[in-house]
C-alpha cells in the first residue's frame, strides 16, 4: 500500500523551483526542533511548505484510489515569502498531469492528481519565529490528491 | 417490532465477470474462472433491475381491472467501470478480437465503432457477503445479454474517466423458460 502523502511529499521535491525556495524544508510537519519555550526558532529567511492532511475528501478505496485533502501551508518571515511558497505549489498543480513518483520506502507511486480546492488565507503562526524573534507568516490553502493505492 | 432478518439485508459492493455467450454458471462458492473476466474496479455501485410494466384490462361489468398481463419484461445491470484497460473497453464496445496493435512505437487500438449485430455475453454479479441466508456468497447469472453503446467518458483535473455500463438481457432459448433472462444464486448454509 502505498503511502498519499509521502508520495506528493517525494514528488515535489523533486520541482527544482520549489526547491530554490524551501530547500528540503518540507514535511507534514514544521516543529522539527521545539525549544524550552514551545516556539520553534528557523534561521531568517526561511521559508517551508507543509502538508498536513484534513478531512473531507469522499474515499475511493473501491476503485483502487486514495483520495486526501492536504493543507498546504507555505511559511516565510513576511506574507510575500510565505505566498511565494503556495505560488509554486499552484503553479505545479496547473500544470501537473498524472505521474509517478519514487516514494521514500523504495516503492513507485502513481499520482493521479494534485490540485488546489481553497482560495489562499494568510496569517501568523505564532509557534514560529526567527532568529529575530518575528513570528512567521503563513499562507494557507488546501489541495486534492489522488494517489493509486498500489504501487506501479 | 418488526420482524428483522439481519442478513436479508444486503449491502456492499459486488463484483462484476463476464464470459463469452454459453458459459455456465460458475459455482457460487468460488471466484469464477476459466473463460469468466473480472471486469473490475467498478466504483462501488452496481444495480440489477428488471422492468415489467403490468397491461391491465378491465370490462363493463367491473370498476377495476379483471385481469393483468405483463407482455414485456426487461433485465438489465448497470455498474461504472474505473479500470479502463483496452480489453475492457474493447468488450463493452464490442468485443476484443477488434483489438489490433502496431509496433514503432508499440500501439493498441480500439475502435469506436460497435456495428449493428453486437457480441453476446454471459454476465455475473457475485457478493462474497451477498446471500439472504447468512455470510455466503451470492450472485445473479445472466446466461445472454450485451453491453449499450452509448458510452459517455468525462475526465477532468480531479475527475477520473468512467464508462457507465448497461448490460441488456436477452432470453436464451438455450435455458429453461423460467430460466431464459437469468437467476439470482445464494448459498444456503
Amino acid at each position: 500500500m502505498i503511502d498519499a502523502l509521502a508520495a506528493v511529499i517525494s514528488y515535489l521535491r523533486t520541482d527544482a523551483d520549489l526547491a530554490l525556495l524551501i530547500e528540503d524544508r518540507i514535511g507534514s510537519r514544521h516543529r522539527y526542533g521545539l525549544t524550552q519555550s514551545g516556539i520553534d526558532v528557523w534561521p531568517n529567511g526561511s521559508q517551508a511548505l507543509v502538508l498536513h492532511p484534513t478531512g473531507g475528501e469522499q474515499p475511493d478505496d473501491q476503485a483502487g484510489q486514495i483520495r486526501m485533502r492536504v493543507q498546504a501551508l507555505g511559511y516565510g518571515d513576511d506574507q510575500t515569502l510565505a505566498s511565494q511558497v503556495l505560488d509554486r505549489v499552484r503553479a505545479i498543480s496547473q500544470a501537473f498531469i498524472r505521474t509517478t513518483t519514487l516514494c521514500p520506502d523504495g516503492q513507485t507511486a502513481l499520482i493521479y492528481w494534485i490540485a488546489t480546492n481553497d482560495s489562499v488565507e494568510f496569517d501568523k503562526d505564532l509557534d514560529l519565529q526567527n532568529s529575530d524573534g518575528g513570528r512567521l507568516d503563513v499562507a494557507r490553502t488546501v489541495l486534492r490528491i489522488a494517489v493509486a493505492d498500489q504501487a506501479v | 417490532m418488526a420482524v428483522n432478518t439481519p442478513y436479508a439485508q444486503l449491502v456492499g459492493p459486488c463484483k462484476v465477470y463476464l464470459a463469452p455467450y454459453g458459459t455456465t454458471e460458475p459455482t457460487v462458492t468460488s471466484a469464477p474462472s476459466g473463460s469468466w473476466v473480472e471486469l473490475g474496479a467498478t466504483t462501488g455501485d452496481q444495480t440489477e433491475s428488471k422492468d415489467a410494466s403490468a397491461t391491465l384490462f378491465y370490462d363493463n361489468d367491473h370498476q377495476g381491472a379483471v385481469k393483468g398481463v405483463t407482455p414485456q419484461e426487461d433485465v438489465k445491470v448497470m455498474f461504472t467501470l474505473a479500470n479502463l484497460t483496452h480489453n475492457h473497453f474493447a468488450r463493452i464496445l464490442s468485443s476484443i478480437a477488434n483489438i489490433t496493435t502496431a509496433a514503432s512505437p508499440n500501439v493498441s487500438r480500439v475502435p469506436l465503432k460497435s456495428g449493428y449485430t453486437q457480441t453476446e455475453y454471459a454476465l455475473v454479479v457475485r457478493g462474497d457477503g451477498d446471500s439472504p441466508f447468512g455470510n455466503y456468497p451470492a450472485q445473479w447469472y445472466i446466461p445472454r445479454g450485451f453491453f449499450e453503446k452509448a458510452l459517455s467518458l468525462t475526465r477532468g483535473k480531479t475527475a477520473r474517466a468512467e464508462l457507465e455500463c448497461t448490460f441488456l438481457v436477452l432470453e436464451d432459448d438455450a435455458q429453461s423458460d423460467g430460466n431464459r433472462l437469468g437467476w439470482t444464486t445464494a448459498q444456503t448454509s
